[in-house]
Formats: C-alpha cells, structure tokens, sequence
C-alpha cells in the first residue's frame, strides 16, 4: 500500500506508523512526502514482524526551504527488512535528521539503505543508524551522501555503528560522501564491535549479573537512537520494548508490538487523530 | 581469617605471573602490597576478583571460608569483594545513579532482600557522596564519562561506599591523584574501615601509607611475596628502593 504525504508550509505533524503485520507480505510499500517551506514533520516507525515475514519500505523525501524532518525508525524484529530513505533536500535552510535502530537476532536481516541530497547551499542532515546483530543475523547499511557542486555550507554527517554478539552474525556497512562543494562540514564512520569487555568485567565487579551488564550496555547503546523520540509517550514505551527485546522476552510475541504477552505493562494509546 | 590464600600460581595466555603466593589478611587490618612493577600486584588483585582469562594453575583462595577459584566475578562482588581499579572503566550511556542502583540491587537480591525504596537509595547516595566530597549532582552522569583522574578515584571509593565490602582491595589508587584529592580518598577509606572489613592497599609508593596506615607490608617481586613487615618497612623501601629486595 503506497500513499502520499504532503505537509503544507508552516505546519508540523508528527506520525507514529507501527508494522506489526503478521501476514507475509513482501510487498513494497512507499510513501511520497513533500515538506513545503518551514513544514515539519516526525515520523517514528517501529516494525516488529515475525521471523518469516518481510518488510519493504521506501520513503522518497523532497524538502523544500527551512523544512525540517526527523525519522526514527526501529526495527525490534523481522525475519527480512529492506528500509530505504531518498530525501532531496530541495529548499535552502532544509534540515533532514534519521535515526535507525535493529536489534536482530536468529536468522533476521536488516538492510538499510539512505540516499541524501543536498541539491542547494545551506542544508543540514545528520543520520545514526545502529544496530545490535546475534546468532546468525546478518544486515547491510548503505548510506550515500552527495552534495551538489553548489551545494555550499552543507553539514552533513553519517555514521553507522553494530554491536555483533556473536562470530555468526555479520554487518556490511558502507558509508559514502560524494562531495562536489567545496566548503562544506561532512564526516562519515562505521564501528563494529563486540561489547566492551572491560565494562563488562567493571559492571561484574560491582555484583552486576552477567546477563543484566549485557542488558545495561546494549541499552546505553540503542538509548543513542531512542532518546531522538521527541513524544515521552512514546519514548517511555519503546525503551520499554528495547529493554524488554534484550532480555529476549519480546520475541515472545512476534507478531504484536500492542498485543504482547504482558499487556498490563502497558497504558499506551495511540493517537490516531494526528496521522 | 577473611582472605587466605595459599601457594597462588597465576598464568597469563601461559605465562606465568605468579609463582606461588600467600597471603592472610584477617578482619580490621589493612595490608599495603608494594613491589616494583610487573611482579604480579595487579594480577593478584584480577585473581582474587575472578577476571576472566587469569587462569589459575595451582593454589586456592579462602574468603569467608569458602574457595572462590571458579566462582563468578559478581558472586564473589556480592559476598563483599570490592576492587578500586586502577583504571576505572567509562560506560557511556549508563547513569551513575542507574549503574549503583543497579548494583545495589543485585546485592539485596543476593543476600534475598527486597530492592532499595528510590528514597532510601538516594539518601544513600546523597550521604556517600558527601563522604568523598563529591559535591556535583552525580545522578546524570555516565559513569567515569569525562571525569578527571581525581574524581574516578573518587568515584571508586564512593562505590565502595555504597557497596559496603568485606574485603576492599585498592589497586593504584594513588596514581594520577594531587594530594588534596589522595587525602579526600584516604579520608573516605578510613572512615569505612573497621573491625568487620579488611584492605587490602596495591600501592608503588609510600606516600598513600603515609595517610591509610597499614597494619603489614608486604614486598612482592617475580610473583611472590618475599618480604613482610609492619609500616616501617614501607619508609625503608622509599628509602633504598627495590633493588635490595631482588636479592632476597
């Protein structure tokens, strides 16, 4: 199911989209946005699929001057994921922030893939994408940044980072700048690793399980992405989910984000009147 | 006896540090452990607090009348094993308050106490801050992220405090630290000390003993001990250095 988004100049909306279909559908779906002059939009996506279902969605971008975007999306479960991101930063003053988180284990895929253009002088992006890779998972993150030959003062940055739990999971990470400006601020970096051993030893030390410093340190390193959801509501409910998917008790109910197996933790409604 | 431990052989990816240790440390004392470096002080303190990948060949560590080897590093934390680190660790994005909190917690739980009232907890640390003359709200802040030489020393002894430990081993503590900030540390340690609990003082130099006054030294070199004494011994090594000591 594709649809269209057009936000008009000076408004702001804010659109939580939860992807919780169980049905295995491949299909594509896309959304065609538009931010007109000082629009703003935030868009917060959460997918949690179970482990034979795919997802496939593409957001095309365009934003015109003084517009600004955020999207967060997280992915807490899908057995094959494909998110892809083009914005066009059309308009002077546009600002463009996406955040992605995956916590994927057992035979999951994630790929996320992110195209940003800064077409005109002025803009700024920024994007975080990080992940945490058990078992067998495996993910790609292609991220592209090109900046027009005018395209002066552009700032953009990217950065890809993975915790990968165990020998079998694998990360392709590929951050690109294509720049044709010649005074602009860019910087691009990818990091995988395991979690930190010595903070591991430290947290023990102090009577720490061993299990709950795992928790504690794959937590701090997904609230990186999550502190981004400016709606407490929300905020407050899917570090909920991200503590409860690293204790391993999501995957539990794979095939509801709002329907789970301990629906008394939760007092969480959506606002259907904004979307 | 709190700690006992006997004829300690400790190896490092298969080569061995140390050869054969002893030591007794007994509730209310304070031992100082000196030695020139890489004689294995460090690795004594990783033994007794259960570090992966010291592997021990031979020997046994008595702690509460119990043989700790093989027994987990938060198990033996929880029966009161506290390590002031040489080089505390950062961990970004977990709170101080989250991370004591949680530590806290995970010693109640053990000992089949029920978690801490926030209200208590936060007296708690309002109370052991102030101890170590940590006057900035802490709460906020990621643990050791940013913090300077003197206030993660600081910041471990705070811990400390919190935790309450039966055995207290300070490794190094006194490095990196001006003596404003060594006299804060020292301050905090001795007023924590009583009849109940031991230290057990990891230290290069004599100027820490100057104001944490140990019961006996001890002079490790090649991982042995191979010289015990009272305080008077730490100004005798300060004195004439450890070169004497290779001949013993």
């Amino acid at each position: 199911m594709d649809n269209q988004l057009i936000i008009a100049a000076n408004q702001s909306r804010e659109i939580i989209e939860y992807d919780d279909d169980a049905h295995l559908s491949a299909e594509p779906k896309v959304s065609e946005i538009v931010l007109n002059e000082n629009a703003s939009l935030e868009l917060y996506v959460l997918q949690n699929v179970n482990n034979e279902a795919s997802i496939q969605r593409e957001f095309k971008i365009r934003q015109l001057a003084d517009s600004r975007l955020k999207i967060v999306v997280i992915t807490f479960n899908g057995g094959d994921v494909r998110n892809s991101y083009r914005v066009d930063l059309d308009g002077e003053g546009a600002d463009t922030q996406i955040y992605g988180l995956y916590l994927i284990d057992k035979k999951q895929h994630v790929e996320n893939y992110l195209k940003v253009n800064h077409n005109v002088p002025h803009c700024t992006s920024n994007e975080k994408f990080k992940g945490v890779l058990d078992d067998e998972a495996t993910g790609i993150f292609n991220g592209h940044v090109y900046v027009a030959k005018n395209a002066q003062k552009t700032d953009a940055h990217q950065n890809n980072s993975n915790i990968i739990l165990t020998p079998t999971a694998k990360i392709n990470s590929q951050p690109f700048l294509e720049i044709y400006a010649d005074d602009v601020k860019c910087s691009h970096g990818t990091s995988t690793g395991q979690l930190d051993q010595e903070a591991m030893f430290y947290m023990r030390q102090r009577g720490i399980s061993k299990a709950n410093a795992r928790i504690l340190l794959m937590y701090a390193f997904a609230a990186e992405v999550s502190n981004h959801i400016g709606n407490d509501m929300l905020h407050e409910h899917i570090d909920d989910m991200i503590k409860r998917r690293l204790r391993g008790e999501l995957s539990s109910c794979e095939t509801c984000v709002l329907r789970c197996s301990h629906p008394k933790d939760y007092n969480f409604e959506i606002d259907y009147s904004k979307i | 006896m709190l700690l006992n431990i006997k004829n300690l052989h400790v190896s490092i990816g298969g080569k061995e540090i140390l050869k054969g240790l002893n030591l007794g440390v007994n509730e209310g004392e304070i031992h100082a452990i000196m030695g020139p470096n890489g004689t294995g002080k460090s690795t004594l303190a990783a033994a007794i607090t259960g570090r992966e990948g010291y592997e021990i060949t031979e020997g046994e560590i008595w702690y509460k009348g119990k043989n700790i080897v093989g027994m987990s590093p938060e198990d033996r934390a929880n029966e009161g094993i506290f390590l002031s680190f040489q080089y505390p660790v950062e961990i970004p994005g977990v709170s101080i308050q989250n991370f004591m909190r949680t530590a806290v917690n995970s010693k109640r739980e053990y000992q089949g106490l029920p978690p801490m009232s926030t209200v208590d907890f936060m007296k708690m640390m309002k109370e052991k801050q102030a101890m170590v003359e940590i006057t900035e709200k802490l709460q906020n802040r990621f643990v050791n992220v940013g913090y300077s030489g003197g206030e993660k020393k600081k910041n471990e002894i705070f811990q400390m405090a919190m935790l309450e430990p039966s055995l207290a081993i300070l490794d190094e503590t006194d490095s990196g630290l001006d003596i404003d900030a060594l006299r804060i540390v020292a301050h905090g340690v001795n007023q924590l000390h009583n009849s109940e609990n031991a230290f057990v003082v990891i230290t290069h130099y004599q100027r820490l003993l100057d104001y944490i006054v140990p019961d006996f030294v001890h002079v490790m070199y090649d991982g042995r001990i191979v010289k015990t004494g009272g305080k008077t011994l730490a100004l005798e090594l300060e004195e004439k250095g450890y070169e004497w000591i290779k001949e013993l």
